[in-house]
């Protein structure tokens, strides 16, 4: 349990990557309906498939570094500080992603109005506190 | 944040560093807890562990590759 735990934290909770990247075919699909403007349209949808190219290289670079991790943490004796120096490059190789996607984030930022980003890029639905699921 | 127009590098920033902070205490905590295992453990129950490490990495990859 704790194994899977420490495979587990390194892989989804030392990553920054999906915060920053919001659902890129949901987004792409509403560049396409809210964006009506052709070129601009265009820039857009250029930065979703740039996001895409980066997290794809992300994912691919992930798993071989989780891979090497993995190795260590079958090992009983690894001592900790062994750990921590391999996953030294996971978290590095995280936050050049983040940045790279910020980048992009900020990107469209340029090319979208206030109003088209209210449309694309709705705040998430939350339930008021107290409120009854239906059953 | 993310659907905040007005969002500033600066605010993704202050949160990036937040979670950061919040990370590493964890896993510090997580690496000595992982220590105390291995020391109450023997090699052959530690590879027993295994089964469980591997099917959750496994999920964990086709979660990400898909």
């Amino acid at each position: 349990m704790l194994i899977a735990l420490t495979t587990y934290l390194y892989f989804h909770f030392s990553s920054h990557v999906p915060a920053v990247t919001p659902p890129l075919d949901q987004t792409a699909a509403l560049l396409r309906k809210d964006v009506v403007d052709d070129v601009r349209q265009k820039q857009a949808l250029a930065i979703v498939d740039q996001m895409k190219a980066t997290t794809k290289a992300f994912a691919t670079q992930r798993v071989r570094s989780l891979d090497t991790l993995n190795d260590l943490l079958a090992k009983r004796a690894t001592p900790a500080s062994q750990i921590e120096q391999c996953a030294q490059p996971l978290i590095a190789e995280d936050k050049v992603a983040a940045e790279e996607l910020l980048d992009l984030r900020f990107r469209w930022k340029s090319v979208l109005t206030a109003s088209e980003w209210a449309k694309v890029f709705p705040p998430p639905v939350t339930e008021p506190t107290g409120a009854k699921k239906s059953a | 944040m993310n659907a905040n127009y007005g969002a500033t590098r600066s605010d993704y920033e202050t949160a990036i560093n937040e979670e950061e902070a919040a990370r590493d205490a964890f896993l510090k905590k997580l690496m000595a807890l992982r220590e105390r295992a291995a020391s109450l453990t023997t090699d052959a129950e530690w590879e027993k562990l295994k089964k469980a490490r591997l099917r959750a990495l496994d999920a964990d990859l086709q979660d990400l590759i898909s």
